[in-house]
């Protein structure tokens, strides 16, 4: 069983080349995802509170 | 229907429905993917293992023109009908464009070592995609060059228009000039010649690679949207 593990991870000598392009690939999608998820919730908070602001210098 | 959803609420309300199913469409098609790609699609008979990597360059390679064709698209109607949600979804899929551009070439530099022994060869496969690498830098960087926002915008755009002649030129590179890179397997007259076993999980990656494109670019385009509201309560507020 740890043979079957480590020649699936060794990829026939070529591992760190295969497994080197599909961490990447992770890398940078997820963290894409990551950066565009807190540009959202920051322009959100934002906008939040510039109407919370605005409302309130409605009020007074 | 252009014009219906070029209005922002419109837009917003069609992109808060369609997110979940991209999310959806996303993790399903990548997980599956990933498990043909790793443990059921077999090695080539002259690559070996390393074909392996085809499952994502490959999909990135495609995604990185569908995502400026997408940019050219959205700013030729930014610049004509001056349409606001176009203008948004051309500045959104430039950073999402360049990363898969960037993934393109890195995997593909990451699989050229093993099989061509260089990770890097100025043939005109590699070379048009570096340039269009660089067509998404001089976008972003073009747009943010300006304190006039809608100056950047449209001298951006029409970079964008100029830059779109490099598609036809990244996918006929192959058959125009002598180059390592190998040619056309998937999308060619007389279809396909790859095997159904490398053909799925090729199919099921890209799959995941554009629904992950419209889950991205839901988000950043309501972010965008955000701003855009945002810098318009500004200027009230500085006007009194």
């Amino acid at each position: 069983m740890p043979d079957l593990f480590v020649n699936f991870l060794s990829m026939d000598g070529y591992g760190s080349f295969i497994w080197g392009a599909f961490g990447l690939s992770a890398i940078v999608l997820i963290s894409l995802l990551i950066q565009s998820q807190r540009f959202l919730k920051f322009s959100e908070a934002e906008l939040r509170s510039l109407q919370e602001t605005e409302a309130f210098d409605d009020e007074t | 229907m252009f014009n219906y959803f070029a209005n922002p609420t419109r837009y917003l309300r069609l992109a808060s429905k369609l997110q979940p199913m991209a999310v959806l469409v996303t993790l399903l098609t990548t997980g599956l993917g990933l498990y043909y790609a790793l443990f059921q699609s077999p090695p080539d008979y002259q690559q070996g293992e390393t074909v392996r990597m085809m499952y994502v360059h490959v999909p990135a390679a495609w995604m990185a023109m569908f995502c400026y064709v997408t940019l050219a698209c959205s700013s030729a109607a930014a610049l004509i009908w001056r349409h606001l949600v176009a203008n948004i979804i051309a500045k959104s899929t430039a950073p999402i464009g360049a990363c898969f551009t960037f993934l393109a070439l890195t995997t593909g530099s990451l699989w050229g070592k093993p099989m061509w022994g260089s990770w890097w060869v100025w043939d005109a496969r590699l070379t048009s995609v570096l340039i269009l690498f660089f067509l998404y830098l001089g976008y972003m960087v073009l747009y943010n060059a300006f304190d006039d926002t809608s100056r950047g915008a449209r001298a951006a755009a029409i970079l964008s228009l100029v830059g779109v002649i490099n598609i036809p030129i990244i996918k006929f590179s192959v058959d125009w000039w002598n180059t390592l890179h190998q040619p056309a397997s998937i999308v060619k007259m007389g279809g396909p010649v790859v095997h159904p076993s490398m053909l799925t999980p090729l199919i099921l990656m890209s799959a995941g690679y554009t629904a992950l494109y419209f889950w991205i670019l839901f988000i950043r385009t309501r972010a965008e949207l955000n701003t855009h509201k945002i810098h318009a309560l500004h200027i009230r507020q500085a006007g009194g």
